[in-house]
């Protein structure tokens, strides 16, 4: 087999994370208390490839991409990176994506800032780039494009943009411009620097290629873009387009026929699939889940909004009836990531209007408490995410927000607070860094560690490894919770003596200490 | 589409690009040619341009050699 173009990615994002997508966050972190190899083993174990070294599974922007070469007629696969040799001997373009390609976005970012240690999303990606078979199909005139969801980190990177040569970065929905960019590195016309695709440039849906091979345990897009605008966030900026149920299914055959009998239905905020505006269209929802459920044993949401679960059921019963037509023998929980953001309504108005909608934006912290009580009730596991150091954040926006956390406590949830990074509207702001952490941002992260270490063990017994199979990973992730008990002990008994200000002046040798590390190089 | 084709010589920087979308607001796309034998570097001279746009689709050309290591 001689490709034309191979697309790739490093370890950290060619693996399906043993079969449970929310392993993937491990790969943000540093290596912690365990060596690299065996947390890579946690996080990123290597796929199954076929003879020429194609990942049975592999990430879905990646497969967006093959299937929009392979559909204007070139000749392009994903290759898995450690059978890239023999390929790029003939090769003449190597595109390649990540979700994180420098750990500059979160939750890596406050990994590492926090230990001091690159995560090792970003030593891996680092490794792959600096392969001789690389470095030397580069020499030979290898053309390097580079894209994805963190194609901006680029601009920050300028150095590494440079020493591993890459020709073209890629910011947006690329299935349009990726074939004439293809076209133009095969003829050896001159190629930009730098693409952005602006919304009017995006793909229609029927300009959407479907996937040709199997996507990440699954993951199928079922929508793009999100109507509620938050600033921080850069997906309100493209055009809302929602996918018909015969797309979706062609895409879960893909994947069905590859062997796979799970999935992740992917969008901003799955209960609007179909919706008119913020108003949720149960007939649109149930037939969706009905036809997942056809294909797949067990099925996730990808991200979900609070409000709308919260109204969904409100108003129609959807989660009751949602869940009942998706729990059955193979299937008890279900798990989705969802944006908390902030518990302070004045932060709220400013960054995030419509994030309540229908509810008005005062309601935010009962909204968030009255969706998490409804998800635990109906066993959905959601990931909430908060977000440190948003623009024009005060100390009381930062006391809400903890005491949210307490109303909270009692909920299934992992909660992780997330350092600002300037996307969305709110890109030209400045960066969150660890010099700027107060108490108050402490003592957030304090009761965001102990619920999640405190539900994780629940998650992990009750749903997440069950079984005979899941036995050795089940054990080593709770050594890991352990260890993690024993250093956050650690910390907060020096938080106890000496305050936060006070353990920034003191010289104490500790991972909270370490040198600040700068996410950027230019 | 319209389109918008912006010439950047010398030390000309992201200020020339804002002005030439000020001059033509209704542009959705924008082709920058910067001349420059500093290749990957001169990015900076438009990152901050680049990095406040959100709503138009921009094309970025270096004139010269690229300066890969």
């Amino acid at each position: 087999m001689k490709l034309d173009i191979v697309i790739t990615s490093d370890r950290t994002m060619i693996t399906n994370h043993h079969g449970k997508e929310f392993l993937g966050f491990v790969t943000t972190g540093p290596p912690v208390g365990v060596p690299e190899r065996l947390w890579m083993w946690i996080c990123a174990p290597k796929p199954k490839v076929d003879r020429w070294g194609r990942p049975l599974e592999a990430p879905y922007g990646l497969r967006k991409i093959e299937a929009a070469l392979v559909n204007a007629g070139f000749n392009a696969a994903i290759i898995d990176p450690d059978h890239l040799g023999p390929h790029l001997k003939h090769a003449k373009v190597l595109m390649i994506g990540h979700h994180d390609y420098f750990a500059m976005a979160s939750p890596s970012i406050e990994w590492w800032l926090m230990t001091g240690s690159e995560p090792v999303n970003r030593r891996s990606f680092l490794r792959l780039m600096r392969r001789p078979e690389i470095r030397e199909a580069k020499k030979r005139g290898l053309k390097i494009i580079a894209g994805g969801p963190a194609a901006w980190q680029w601009l920050w990177n300028l150095d590494y943009w440079r020493e591993f040569g890459i020709d073209t970065v890629v910011d947006g929905e690329a299935e349009k411009v990726v074939v004439e960019l293809a076209a133009k590195a095969l003829n050896g016309e001159e190629l930009p620097l730098y693409v952005y695709v602006g919304p009017e440039d995006v793909p229609s849906i029927e300009e959407i290629p479907e996937i040709k091979g199997a996507s990440v345990n699954g993951l199928v897009e079922i929508m793009r873009g999100c109507p509620r605008g938050c600033k921080f966030c850069p997906v309100t900026l493209r055009p809302l387009r929602y996918y018909p149920l015969d797309k979706i299914e062609r895409e879960l055959r893909v994947n069905a026929s590859a062997g796979l009998d799970r999935c992740i239905l992917h969008s901003e905020d799955v209960l609007i699939y179909g919706a008119r505006g913020l108003e949720p269209n149960p007939d649109a929802l149930l037939k969706l889940h009905a036809l997942a459920k056809k294909y797949c044993k067990t099925l996730a949401w990808s991200h979900a909004t609070l409000a709308e679960v919260k109204y969904a059921q409100e108003k129609y019963k959807l989660i009751t009836k949602l869940t009942e037509l998706i729990y059955d023998e193979h299937q008890q929980y279900l798990g989705v990531q969802i944006g908390l953001e902030t518990g302070s309504v004045n932060l709220a108005k400013k960054i995030m209007p419509a994030k309540a909608a229908p509810y008005p934006i005062e309601m935010w912290p009962q909204v968030v408490e009255d969706a998490v009580a409804i998800m635990h009730e109906h066993r959905i596991v959601p990931a909430l995410t908060l977000i440190l150091g948003l623009p024009e954040e005060t100390e009381d926006d930062l006391a809400q927000t903890a005491e949210l956390l307490d109303r909270l406590k009692d909920y299934r949830s992992l909660i992780v607070p997330m350092f600002f990074v300037p996307l969305g509207v709110l890109r030209d702001r400045g960066w969150f860094l660890r010099e700027h952490l107060k108490e108050g941002h402490v003592e957030i992260m304090r009761k965001c560690l102990w619920h999640s270490l405190r539900w994780a063990e629940d998650i992990v017994s009750t749903f997440y490894f069950k079984g005979a199979r899941y036995a050795p990973l089940r054990w080593t992730l709770k050594l890991f919770l352990a260890y993690v008990k024993r250093k956050a002990r650690e910390v907060e008994k020096w938080l106890e003596e000496a305050g936060w200000e006070g353990l920034k002046r003191a010289e104490v040798k500790s991972a909270v200490l370490q040198p600040v590390p700068r996410p950027c190089r230019t | 589409m319209s389109e918008l084709v912006i010439e950047l010589k010398g030390d000309e920087n992201a200020e020339k690009v804002e002005e030439a979308v000020r001059s033509k607001p209704s542009a959705r796309r924008l082709v920058i040619r910067i001349a420059a034998n500093d290749g990957v570097s001169s990015i900076e001279r438009v990152r901050s341009f680049l990095v406040n746009n959100i709503s138009r689709s921009v094309i970025v050309y270096v004139e010269g050699e690229r300066d890969e290591a």
